[in-house]
Formats: structure tokens, sequence, C-alpha cells
């Protein structure tokens, strides 16, 4: 057998620091995305001109965001500190420079990756002007294109579309189409307040489909994530907490597609679940079957939700997770992908080796579809 | 050797008087009753207040356990009192569906208990209406003592109500309390201020168990802030969510070191994320563990004082009980309500067949037997 490309599904940029300063159409000018420092010198996010309060929005931790990276700088405890790591500061090059992420690829030999954005994990739900937000996104999604454009074999990215909204959104879906994006990032939950499965985002899964863009739910700086709204953390730093509870926010959004029958509708629709982990889908998708066999009738889906979850989903597993070849075992290996997270700070500084080490006790054509060829099928790479 | 089956989560159904013919008499204006809406429809009536989630005229739909659960939702088609099934408040009734299933001991829960408790920001009004429960229900299974084993409900809008009801009733002969899961905003169970609450649970050796309820606090409610646009596929598919969060807070905040002998039990959660949740807390344990206040890696935790109940169908149940072996593991049969399934020992002994049996007796009954320090 040959030996198995390997795609990274989920790794990340760290936008440059001026990119909205300086790239921001004309109307928009006073007021672009940018960092600003508080009154204890500590770094913000400024979004629409205003200091903004949450996990990711302000604090002045904003260095952590690269500090995923193979014997970092600093030890992780300065990451955390505020005011000590700048968001500059702890950027390693492969954050924002194509040819040095090609050089992360090359070390950590990997094929090709798909990439997200950082900044932009975080000032959608605080950002509630929908034609800002898509001025936004359009600066970041440019940008990233022709960061992949550099190394079209290796680069890919996906585009971020603020959801707002919806006619802007479907709009910007086209022009990313155009721009080579392969799929759609979108938040968690949605940043609207409401349920995916609601009729207000049929629009966007409707061109996604058209367009056959998988969306990608990603967990997000979301001050609003549930770990939190129901349980307020009064300082920033708890972050076990976070990284706890940051991928149960996507279940959620993952859920509220099954409860509104959103791939009822539309049955061509592809929905990826990112940066999540994967040993809960095989218990959630039991007990929502569960579930559906008595209370199916309540809800907009025809079929068990796990049929559903066959046809039309795909989920990412950390390459640290040792259990992760059990849900493989457990539901097959057609649908699960990997990522690698870099440069974020709860990343595996040797992703590949920690893949492969925990799928070791699969069959190798099993092995050879999650280390790429699923993702290449899914993003016609 | 025979194994003991021991159901750790069996509930009743209230008669629809219990707490006004229980509550101390002060309290009676204040107790929970069932009443009609404006379209005729019946609600759970907490203090005045619609409950969050028990309105709307499908309550009886707590009773259909094994029926088709269509004309139970359908609002105002069958009443609660239509609904009570006899095993559900007769003792003698109970003990011959325990019978019929060869179920021996039954932990009872109520059921319209869980609807009920942050719906109610009175702390008094809420202990009132716990005690006015518990004594019913500690009358109940005194009817047959050796099978029905009462677990108290204590509020825990209030830890001094909830101190002063766990005292109470642990000298009645409780053999654990029941935390309704959703609570206070920013208080989950874990938190410092229940700190006094365990500190008598650990002298007391009391089990402390967390039951899913519903109310306006619960994840169940994140996505759905309106109880009417939440199914019932929805409800009760995240009711553990907010028991996991809960249960959560205590590695959050070190709850285990600082009571290392306090033992918590989650309830009617299914057990398939345990595994999968220990070792991400693990694994993030490792980058930022020095954030919380816990010492020691959390799994640890899990494997000394936590215990967790399965459904008997949970097919994912024999891999979480091999991975991280049979001590934590209990069972549950959830009767009679309309999410569950009949038949539960055959289901349960099919299910855990491929174990050693020495581990499918341990969850049978043992770890029960064991926890609750029942005699056989």
């Amino acid at each position: 057998m040959p030996a198995p490309r390997l795609i990274d599904i989920d790794s990340h940029v760290l936008e440059p620091p001026d990119l909205w300063v300086k790239n921001i159409e004309p109307k928009y000018k006073n007021r672009a995305l940018r960092f600003e420092k508080d009154e204890k010198g500590w770094e913000y996010m400024c979004v629409d001109n205003a200091h903004h309060h949450g996990y990711f929005l302000d604090g002045g931790i904003f260095g952590r965001a690269g500090a995923g990276q193979p014997d970092p700088p600093h030890p992780i405890e300065d990451y955390l500190t505020p005011g000590k790591v700048g968001y500059s500061e702890g950027r390693p090059p492969g954050a924002y420079d194509p040819d040095e992420h090609v050089k992360v690829l090359d070390q950590r030999g990997i094929d090709t990756v798909i990439l997200y954005p950082t900044l932009g994990l975080t000032w959608e739900t605080v950002c509630p002007d929908a034609g800002l937000a898509l001025a936004y996104a359009r600066v970041y999604n440019d940008w990233i294109a022709g960061f992949c454009a550099t190394s079209p074999d290796r680069l890919a990215h996906v585009a971020h579309v603020p959801l707002r909204d919806m006619e802007g959104a479907v709009e910007e879906v086209r022009r990313v189409k155009g721009q080579g994006a392969k799929g759609l990032m979108i938040y968690g939950r949605p940043t609207n307040g409401g349920s995916y499965g609601d009729s207000y985002f049929d629009p966007l899964w409707n061109v996604c489909q058209e367009l056959d863009l998988p969306v990608s739910l990603h967990a997000t700086g979301n001050p609003k994530y549930f770990g939190n709204e129901l349980y307020p953390q009064a300082d920033h730093t708890v972050t076990w907490w976070v990284y706890m509870w940051a991928a149960e926010d996507v279940k959620l959004g993952f859920t509220t597609f099954f409860q509104g029958g959103v791939f009822e509708r539309f049955p061509g629709f592809k929905l990826v679940v990112t940066e999540s982990g994967s040993g809960w889908l095989p218990h959630w998708l039991e007990r929502m079957d569960e579930y559906f066999e008595i209370f199916g009738f309540t809800t907009g889906m025809k079929m068990k939700p796990t049929d559903y979850f066959k046809r039309q989903c795909w989920i990412d597993m950390e390459p640290e997770e040792k259990e992760a070849h059990r849900p493989i075992e457990l539901l097959g290996a057609d649908k699960f992908l990997w990522a690698g997270d870099f440069p974020h700070s709860d990343s595996s500084a040797d992703p590949v080796g920690e893949l492969k080490e925990n799928l070791s006790s699969l069959p190798e054509a099993d092995q050879h579809k999650i280390m790429g060829e699923n993702a290449i099928a899914l993003y016609g790479l | 050797m025979n194994a003991t089956f021991v159901d750790i989560d069996g509930h009743i159904m209230e008669p629809s008087n219990l707490w006004q013919d229980y509550i101390d008499p002060e309290y009676r204006d204040h107790a929970l009753k069932i009443s009609k809406d404006e379209n005729g429809l019946e609600y759970l009536n907490v203090d005045g207040k619609k409950s969050f989630f028990g309105r709307g005229g499908a309550l009886g739909a707590l009773g259909a356990i094994g029926k088709d659960a269509r004309p139970y939702l359908e609002p105002g088609r069958i009443s609660w009192e239509e609904a009570m099934v006899p095993g559900g408040y007769i003792a003698s009734e109970r003990t011959k569906v325990m019978d019929d299933e060869r179920i021996d001991m039954t932990l009872v829960y109520p059921s319209l208990g869980l609807l009920w408790e942050y719906d109610c920001p009175d702390v008094k009004v809420a202990a009132a209406n716990c005690r006015a429960y518990n004594d019913w229900v500690f009358d109940l299974c005194s009817e047959a003592p050796t099978r029905l084993i009462p677990v108290a409900h204590i509020p825990m809008g209030d830890v001094d109500e909830a101190i002063k009801e766990m005292k109470r009733t642990a000298a009645l002969g409780a053999k654990a309390m029941m935390m309704g899961s959703d609570c206070s905003p920013g208080r989950p169970y874990g938190h410092p201020y229940f700190d006094p609450l365990w500190e008598e649970a650990v002298a007391l050796d009391m089990p402390m168990t967390i039951h899913p309820s519903t109310g306006p606090n619960s994840v169940s409610a994140v996505a759905y802030p309106e109880p009417e646009n939440q199914t019932p596929w929805w409800l009760f598919l995240y009711g553990g969510e907010t028991v996991k969060l809960n249960f959560s807070s205590y590695f959050n905040h070190g709850t285990f070191d600082r009571f290392p002998d306090l033992k918590v039990v989650i309830l009617e959660s299914g057990i398939g994320w345990i595994v999968w949740w220990l070792d991400r807390m693990d694994e993030k344990f490792e980058i930022n563990g020095f954030t919380t206040p816990m010492k020691e890696v959390p799994s640890t935790y899990f494997k000394r004082q936590g215990f967790i109940s399965m459904d008997p169908d949970e097919r994912l149940a024999p891999l979480s009980i091999e991975i991280l072996g049979a001590d934590r593991f209990m069972w549950a049969y959830d009767f009679p309500h309309s999410d569950s399934i009949l038949d539960p020992i055959n289901e349960l002994e099919k299910n855990l067949a491929d174990l050693p049996e020495a581990d499918q007796h341990k969850v049978f009954g043992g770890n029960a037997m064991e926890l609750y320090k029942l005699a056989s």
C-alpha cells in the first residue's frame, strides 16, 4: 500500500493585527477591527470601536494563541499572565507567513492543511452590525485566499461567513467559492442566539448544497459559550474549564441541525464538526436515536439521527485522543478526519506521530482514510 | 450465585394533593399543586407560577412507559390523574411491578419533583415543599421497607436549608440525597458555597446523587430559552448535560480534594460519555491544570468518588465498564417515565453478558448495596 496522504483539516493562521486597518473598505475605515490597550496596558480586541469583555476578547493574554509550537519561547504560565506576551510577540512565523507554514507542514510530515482564522473565532459574537461583520469577513477571506494561493497544493482554506444577514451571507458564499475556498467556517452556536435548525438559516444551507461547500462548525471564543452562560467565570484564565466546554458549544449547535430537520430539507448539505474531540459521538448518536424512537415525531426528522450523520456529517479527531479508535470502530472510518490545531496552546507539537500511534490498532485501510483520503474526497483536494 | 438487582433510580408519581396534605400548615398556601391554565391545560403550579417545563397539558407523559408517547404529549388529552399507573403511587402495586421485572430493590425518586425547584425562588417555600414530599415518600416506602428505599429531595437553592433537610431525613433513614441538576446561575454544586453541605454529607457518609431536573437554568434551555421550542426529544437528550455540568464543577473547584470521602452519583445521563469526558479532562489538565485547584489527574477523582448509572439498553455500556472497571457503575430502570423501556433486567443481562460474572453482579446490584448500605 502506498504511503498515506496526510491532510490536517483544521489548523490556524494568526491574522496580522493590522490586517483590517490596512485593508477594510473606506466606508468602514474608522471602525476597523484592531488591537488596543486598556488602562492596565493589556491588549483587547477593538470591535467596532468598542472594548468587549470576555474570553479571548480582552484580558491581555492573546500571545497564547501561538503557544502550541515545539519549544515555545515562553513558559505556558507566561502566556496566561495578562500583559506578559502580546499577540504579535506570540505569533510563530508559520502562523502568518505562507512559506513558513509550508516549512511547518514539512517538519510535521503533513501534505496539505486547511486553514482557519484565530481572531475570526471571537469577534463575530460582539459585532451585531451585519454590514460591518461582512466587511470584516471580506478582508479576512481575501487575505487568506492570497495566503493559500502561494502554495495551492499545500495550503487550503475555509472562508469565514458571518450569519446576521442571510442575503449578505449567501452573496459572500458565492464570492468565496470563486476565490477557491474549500468550505465555510461558522461558529459552534449561532451568533444571533438562535438554533441552526431555524428556517432563517435555510438560504445558507441551500447555497452550500448547491455549490458543494462543506460547512464547518468550529469551537469559538464566544463569550456566551454555554459553560460560561450557566456558570460565568470571573477570571478569564480558568482555561481548563473553557477548554472542557468549548467543545460542548459545538455539540449543541450540531444537535440543533437534527432537532430542526436541516438534513431532511437539504439532503446534499455537508456538515463538518471540528475541534470538539470525537469520543462523545457514539454515545450522542445512540442517545439521539434512542429518544428519536420515542419522541422523533416531535422533531423535523424523518430518519434516525445516525442515518443523517452517516449521510451528511464528518467529524475530526484530535491526534492526542487516546480513545479515538473506539468511535471509529463503532461507527466506521468513513466520517472521521483529523486536525492539528497549529499553533493554538492546547495543540500537540507532534500531531502526526500522535495520530499514527492512536490509530495504530485499526486496519491500515481505515487509518489511511482518516489520515487523508476522507478529507481529499470531501474537499476535492 | 444469584445476583441482586438494585434499580438505583425508579420514580413514583406524586398524587396531586400530596403537598396540600403533607406541607407544614403555615406554607399551605404555597404548596405545589396541579392547576389548569386559561385554555384548560394542566400545569404544575409552583407558588403561583407555571413550572418552566411542567405546563401545556402533557404532564401525563411521565407515566407513559412502554406506550406510544403521542397521545400523552397531545395537550390536554391525558390528565395527570389518568396517567397515574398504580405502581407509581401504591407501594404494594410497585412491588408487584418489581416482582414481574425481577427487581429486588428500588431507590425511589420523584416525578413532578423534577419540574419545579428553580421556578421557586423562595427558599423557605422550596424547603417546605421538599419536606412534604419527603414525608410522603418515606410513608410510602415504609410499607415495603426491604424493597423500596427512600431518597430525600433536598432544596439546593440554599445551603442551610439543604443541610437541615439532609439531617432530618437521614435520621428518618434516607439512604441518599437527590439534588436536581438545574441550579442557581453561577453556582453549580461544586462551588465552595456548598462546602458546609459536603462536610455534613461526609460526616453522615451520605451518597449525594444528581438527577436531571428541568428549569430555566438548564443546558437544554441554552439554545431554546422558550420551553415551547424545546421538543421532548431535545429535553430528554439534553437532560443529562446539566448533570454533567454540575458534576464537572466539582473538578473545576477542587471539591474532591477538599472532601476526599464525598460520594457523588450521576443519574439518568447515560454513561457513554464518561470515558471520553474523563479522557478530555485529563488531557486538558496536562496543559492547563494549574488554572484549577485540582491536585490529582481528574480521572483519579472519578475512580475514587464518582458513580454513574447506566440505562439497561445502552449498547456502549460494556465498553465503558471494560475501560474504567466495574466498580463505579450501577443501573436504573426509570419506571414509569415515557423515555424508558420495559423489561430492564433482560436487557441488562443481555447487554452485559460478555463481562465477567463478578463484574456483572457488581453492576446489577453489588455496587449499590455497598454504596447505599442496603441489607440483602
